[in-house]
């Protein structure tokens, strides 16, 4: 059987739904997609053997609160770990960090990785207006590095930016999201971080949110002298060392740009589930005729598979 | 000779370049460029046949001292389009988001200056382009059937937020906010209200062609269907973009997949860019044709009546 591995794929334990719903991040009849089993019946539909759960984004509450912070994370990853083993093949899981708390951070880090047997860890494009890359988190990444870790990010809108636009009642998923991952990249490649620390590997999600159409800005930003002192072989070979979901990216122009700038080595299948169904994701990457047979087949698990052990 | 149409130019009156200088926003060689020998040199370098003015504006002007800004700049720029016979064009500089100082600029700047349209930042205090309190200037505009030409800055809550590398707001938050007011103008259903606009986005729409899958999910919500009948590419295919900063195969190719030919201007962003690199890197890129190309360069000429 053909192997198609998801990497974007949102869960959470169950007790932890009703804050989640009540804190605006997920409505009601995602929460109600949001268990194993129609999980599983998405994952059969859409040809999808195994998926890395990670939660949704949590809330700002929950990231300034240290407390919450920490429970968030342990809670997921216990019940991730839970589902690893109760569907043995089907599920995998990105350890979620109580992120911005750095010694905590890393006692997590030994507890999901060491004990709960995490595929990798999960990661926010920023916390608290500091985004990865930041000085703060030096010994978050230093650790992983160490580790070689799979790190897996989503966006959030940051405080600078949550629902900017008054006028207009949609999701900071449809534009915040997308700059907040650029920016991200833009901080682990001009900050230091991606050369510093070589043996991590980064997927970031949605196609690397809207950076490969500012792919111009970067390689100007990269030609300031401080910038290109630290990117010895270019700003495009740092982003090329990336990986990236195709998760809300499944449209030819898209899928086109990503193609160009980093090529498609690097680019793994994700739904975004439960906001994207698996088959739909499915169809719509076969139907932008962007992808061959061979580059489908690579995004569906060839390209992610050599960095999940388990599942080989 | 060709037509060669450069929307996005900018320029400032002179006794203002010191000023703006001494705050970091132009640099001393920009303020050379800014010249009328040196502008007209560049535009002759790169072929550019007409440019259309429009100045920056900086926030740290502000009330009064911002309706002066807007009606010097404005003075200079009509005199460069009496004193160039045709080389120049002139996008009004408005004292937004002052209202009323704009709804007087507009009545100044089209009767008496004949401009050949506005210029509008795409954020003014946190506010975006389709926020409801710029309603009364659209519907002006949209009267007048005014082009307008729009380009982004940093917005309040993004300012230099990326604190510890070395990046413009330029390269990122210019082209989030494009997004921003794109999006705020189309679903705040301004747009539908004020049908005889033009409106250019700058650099190739900011970031919205990337995000497109995003907006197409929203084409259908029952708010937004009444506001974009035929989805929201229809939509956006009825703007005008340029092409500055946007020197790459990948955007070039993007916005052309995305956009009819007959909607894509010649852009340079001067002084930040020469007319001759941009033409140069938009035949290396690959992505048109030399007939392709022409179009481009000739398209932003169609919305000038002056200039036709």
């Amino acid at each position: 059987m053909a192997r198609r591995i998801d990497v974007h794929h949102h869960l959470a334990a169950p007790h932890l739904l009703p804050g989640l719903i009540d804190a605006g991040i997920l409505l009601k009849h995602d929460a109600e997609a949001m268990t194993a089993a129609h999980a599983l019946d998405d994952m059969d539909k859409g040809g999808v053997t195994t998926a890395i759960n990670s939660p949704p984004a949590p809330p700002h509450a929950v990231i300034d609160n240290r407390d919450r912070a920490i429970s968030f994370a342990r809670e997921n990853n216990e019940y991730f770990a839970r589902l690893v083993s109760d569907h043995k093949g089907r599920f995998g899981f990105f350890a979620a960090l109580p992120m911005p708390y750095v010694d905590a951070v890393l006692k997590e880090i030994e507890y999901a990785l060491d004990t709960l047997k995490a595929d990798g860890v999960y990661l926010m494009t920023s916390y608290q207006d500091h985004w990865l890359g930041d000085a703060v988190f030096a010994p978050v990444f230093d650790e992983l590095n160490r580790r070689k870790t799979l790190i897996y990010t989503h966006p959030l809108s940051p405080y600078c930016c949550t629902k900017p636009l008054k006028e207009v009642v949609m999701p900071d998923a449809m534009i915040e999201f997308g700059t907040d991952t650029t920016r991200a990249i833009a901080n682990m490649v001009f900050g230091g971080t991606s050369r510093r620390c070589p043996d991590l590997r980064v997927i970031w999600s949605h196609a690397g949110g809207t950076m490969p159409f500012l792919i111009y800005r970067f390689l100007k930003t990269a030609g300031i002298p401080v910038n290109a002192q630290k990117l010895p072989q270019g700003v495009v070979h740092e982003l090329k060392r990336f990986y990236y979901d195709t998760a809300q990216a499944s449209h030819p122009v898209l899928l086109t740009a990503l193609k160009q700038v980093v090529g498609l080595e690097h680019t793994v299948f994700g739904s975004d589930y439960p906001w994207g169904l698996s088959p739909t994701c499915v169809a719509e990457l076969e139907a932008a005729g962007v992808l061959s047979a061979d580059e489908m087949r690579a995004i569906d698990y060839a390209n992610i598979l050599p960095l999940l052990p388990r599942f080989q | 000779m060709a037509a060669r149409v450069d929307v996005h130019h900018h320029l400032v009156a002179p006794q203002f370049r010191a000023q703006l200088r001494d705050w970091g926003v132009l640099t001393p060689g920009q303020v050379l460029a800014m010249d009328d020998q040196a502008t007209l040199a560049d535009m002759d370098q790169g072929g550019v046949t007409l440019a259309v003015n429009s100045a920056t504006l900086p926030e740290q002007v502000t009330g009064e001292a911002r309706r002066a800004y807007s009606r010097a700049n404005n003075e200079y720029m009509a005199k460069l389009v009496g004193d160039y016979k045709g080389r120049f064009g002139h996008f009004a500089n408005l004292p937004l988001p002052d209202v009323d100082g704009a709804l007087k600029e507009i009545e100044y700047a089209f009767d008496t200056l004949k401009v050949d349209g506005v210029h509008l930042i795409t954020s003014y205090g946190d506010h975006w382009l389709g926020d409801k309190i710029f309603d009364p200037v659209f519907d002006e505009l949209n009267r007048r059937k005014a082009v307008i030409y729009t380009h982004p800055h940093g917005p309040h809550c993004t300012q230099d937020i990326l604190k510890e590398i070395d990046i413009r707001d330029s390269s990122i938050e210019y082209g989030t906010d494009t997004t921003r007011a794109l999006v705020n103008l189309l679903f705040s259903g301004t747009l539908t209200r004020c049908p005889n606009l033009k409106v250019i986005w700058s650099h190739g729409g900011g970031t919205m062609p990337f995000l497109v899958e995003r907006f197409i999910r929203m084409e259908k919500a029952p708010r937004y269907a009444p506001l974009m009948p035929k989805g929201f590419v229809a939509e956006a295919r009825k703007f005008f973009y340029d092409t500055a900063q946007i020197l790459h195969s990948t955007p070039l190719l993007a916005l052309k997949d995305l956009i009819p030919l007959s909607q894509i201007c010649y852009g340079t962003d001067y002084p930040w860019r020469g007319s001759k690199e941009c033409v140069d890197k938009l035949k290396q890129s690959g992505v048109f044709t030399d007939a392709e190309l022409a179009t481009i360069d000739a398209n932003g000429g169609a919305l000038f009546p002056r200039f036709k």
